[in-house]
């Protein structure tokens, strides 16, 4: 991240120019729109929504939704019950990430203590990383069927590798920078652990969340596309139906959503991490 | 990776091997008992996806999405290291990248899978750009936190030495940000392979999405089970030759 920058923000009395009043005022609100980080990004999401605006109004609404109409759309998308379908969708998603954390937490403790079981998983965290999960999809069908149990089960194998690996460093870092410290100091091995091992890791576990709610999240949609129920049923059915201002509202909702998970995560982490020497 | 580290590192390959027959065995042993309805044991699904690979398509349809995944991957590495360089090296253009990149990222693409057929059809153009989605903002946001972690002293002494500013940008920017390029680079390519077999079964049943799909609807359990296994070996080897060549191309910089 750029660090908040001063330079040129207001440029007030410009020596060789005389403006007039006005013409002073529009000076400085272009130069704040140029040369200010919120400037330029509220000059970029103006030029976005007017580059929207305009492939809207020249493809027609069959192609692209205007804003207006994708605005009021949303509106719809709160009336009209379909939010109750995506909060069904993010009950199923926590219910797999619940068992996500049960599973992958314990795991990646494991892994962060001991190097026998960090060997013996090794394989299977990588496998878990580097394979396209997607391809499972119809095996799970198979043996779930498509209710409940299929969905939590996409959704713990897309999220839980962030968890057991993200846990395992955080573990692995605390153990070995701070415990010759704590024997040292001959504290109890149970003080070690929750009073040292746990802060210096809960950054890393939560790192590991943050990236796997964002898994589970996408996990649900893919689980739900596939069998067409839930969430990613309704998108699937408005966007074949070319229910396009509809479709577009739900999908400013869904990255909105993506997006929010992600920064409260990133905020909570930056805030345990501030217990935590910066360097790793 | 040198054989003597090989050996140096012994314990831990025998423990990685026994862990994956321990699971063949226990694959065995399940799948045998016949308890369960969607697993039949490797002694039936190795011969099977062998003979699939033989005699049967397995081998053409996995290098179908393979390939697509190889074309869309190079789409997104010749727009996503130029946006990357872009928001590394300017502020101005990094204040509106920098949220646009991590948001992209954060966002799930799938969800563009019921409309895409409208703007590009349902064929390869549409398959490419999933993969596409899927790799370039990685790509990006890594090559750009490769650039803003060249320190700015050493473009300073390049400038005082009298280098050229393309030289600058070359040997000293791109060379100082290559770890963390090849890092998004390797990443891509699991999401590349992820992104393709998504597209080739959720969007239109093709390829190796088609062979899975068809497989599962006709509960040929162990024509299934063999594409699972073929796809996720060779996913992780890609991955394993990835990293591999990353090492190698850095090994300038791990060997100080």
């Amino acid at each position: 991240m750029a660090t908040e920058a001063s330079v040129g923000t207001v440029p007030g009395e410009t020596p060789g120019r005389s403006f007039g009043g006005g013409r002073r005022a529009l000076g400085a609100l272009w130069s704040w729109l140029t040369n200010t980080k919120a400037g330029v990004r509220l000059l970029a999401v103006l030029g976005l929504l007017i580059i929207w605006q305009l492939v809207a109004a020249w493809k027609g609404p069959t192609w692209t939704p205007t804003v207006q109409a994708t605005a009021s759309a949303m509106v719809e998308v709160f009336t009209e019950g379909y939010v109750t379908t995506l909060g069904e969708s993010l009950k199923t998603m926590f219910a797999g990430f619940g068992i996500t954390l049960l599973i992958g937490i314990p795991l990646g403790v494991l892994m962060g203590v001991s190097k026998i079981a960090d060997d013996l998983l090794t394989p299977w965290t990588m496998a878990l990383f580097s394979s396209p999960k997607e391809a499972l999809l119809p095996l799970l069908i198979i043996m779930f069927g498509t209710e409940f149990n299929y969905q939590v089960s996409v959704v713990v194998l897309f999220s839980i590798f962030f968890v057991i690996i993200n846990t395992a460093a955080g573990v692995q870092y605390a153990d070995k920078e701070l415990l010759e410290t704590a024997r040292a100091f001959k504290t109890p091995r149970l003080a070690f652990a929750r009073k040292i091992l746990l802060p210096a890791a809960a950054p890393f576990v939560v790192a590991g969340i943050r990236l796997g709610l964002g898994m589970a999240f996408k996990a649900m949609i893919i689980a739900e596309l596939w069998i067409s129920v839930g969430t990613g049923g309704l998108i699937d059915q408005i966007g074949s139906q070319r229910q396009l201002d509809l479709f577009y509202a739900m999908a400013v909702l869904l990255v909105a959503l993506a997006i929010g998970i992600y920064m409260v995560l990133n905020w909570l982490e930056n805030r345990l991490r501030h217990d935590v020497p910066a360097n790793t | 990776m040198s054989a003597r580290r090989l050996i140096a590192n012994w314990p831990r390959y025998a423990r990685y091997t026994l862990s994956i027959l321990l699971f063949f065995v226990i694959w065995q042993i399940i799948g045998a008992s016949g308890k369960f309805f969607a697993i039949t044991p490797p002694s039936e699904v190795l011969p099977e996806m062998w003979d699939e690979m033989i005699h049967g398509d397995l081998i053409t349809v996995t290098l179908g999405t393979l390939s697509t995944a190889a074309l869309g991957l190079l789409i997104a590495i010749a727009v996503g290291i130029p946006v990357g360089l872009l928001a590394g090296a300017s502020r101005r253009a990094n204040w509106v990248l920098d949220p646009l990149l991590n948001g992209a990222y954060a966002a799930p693409i799938t969800i563009m899978l019921p409309v895409i057929g409208l703007y590009l059809g349902l064929g390869l153009k549409a398959k490419l750009f999933i993969v596409f989605l899927f790799c370039v903002f990685v790509i990006a946001i890594s090559t750009a936190s490769g650039v803003r972690s060249v320190p700015p002293a050493m473009r300073e002494i390049g400038s005082a030495f009298g280098m050229p500013r393309s030289a600058i940008a070359w040997k000293i920017v791109l060379r100082g940000a290559s770890p963390e390029i090849f890092t998004g680079l390797r990443l891509s390519v699991s999401r590349a392979v992820q992104g393709a077999l998504l597209a080739d079964l959720l969007l239109q049943a093709d390829d190796l999405g088609l062979y899975l799909s068809s497989a599962g609807s006709s509960f040929e359990i162990s024509k299934l089970l063999g594409g699972i296994l073929l796809i996720t070996v060779v996913a992780v080897v890609l991955m394993a030759i990835a990293r591999g060549i990353e090492t190698w191309l850095l090994r300038w910089k791990l060997g100080t």
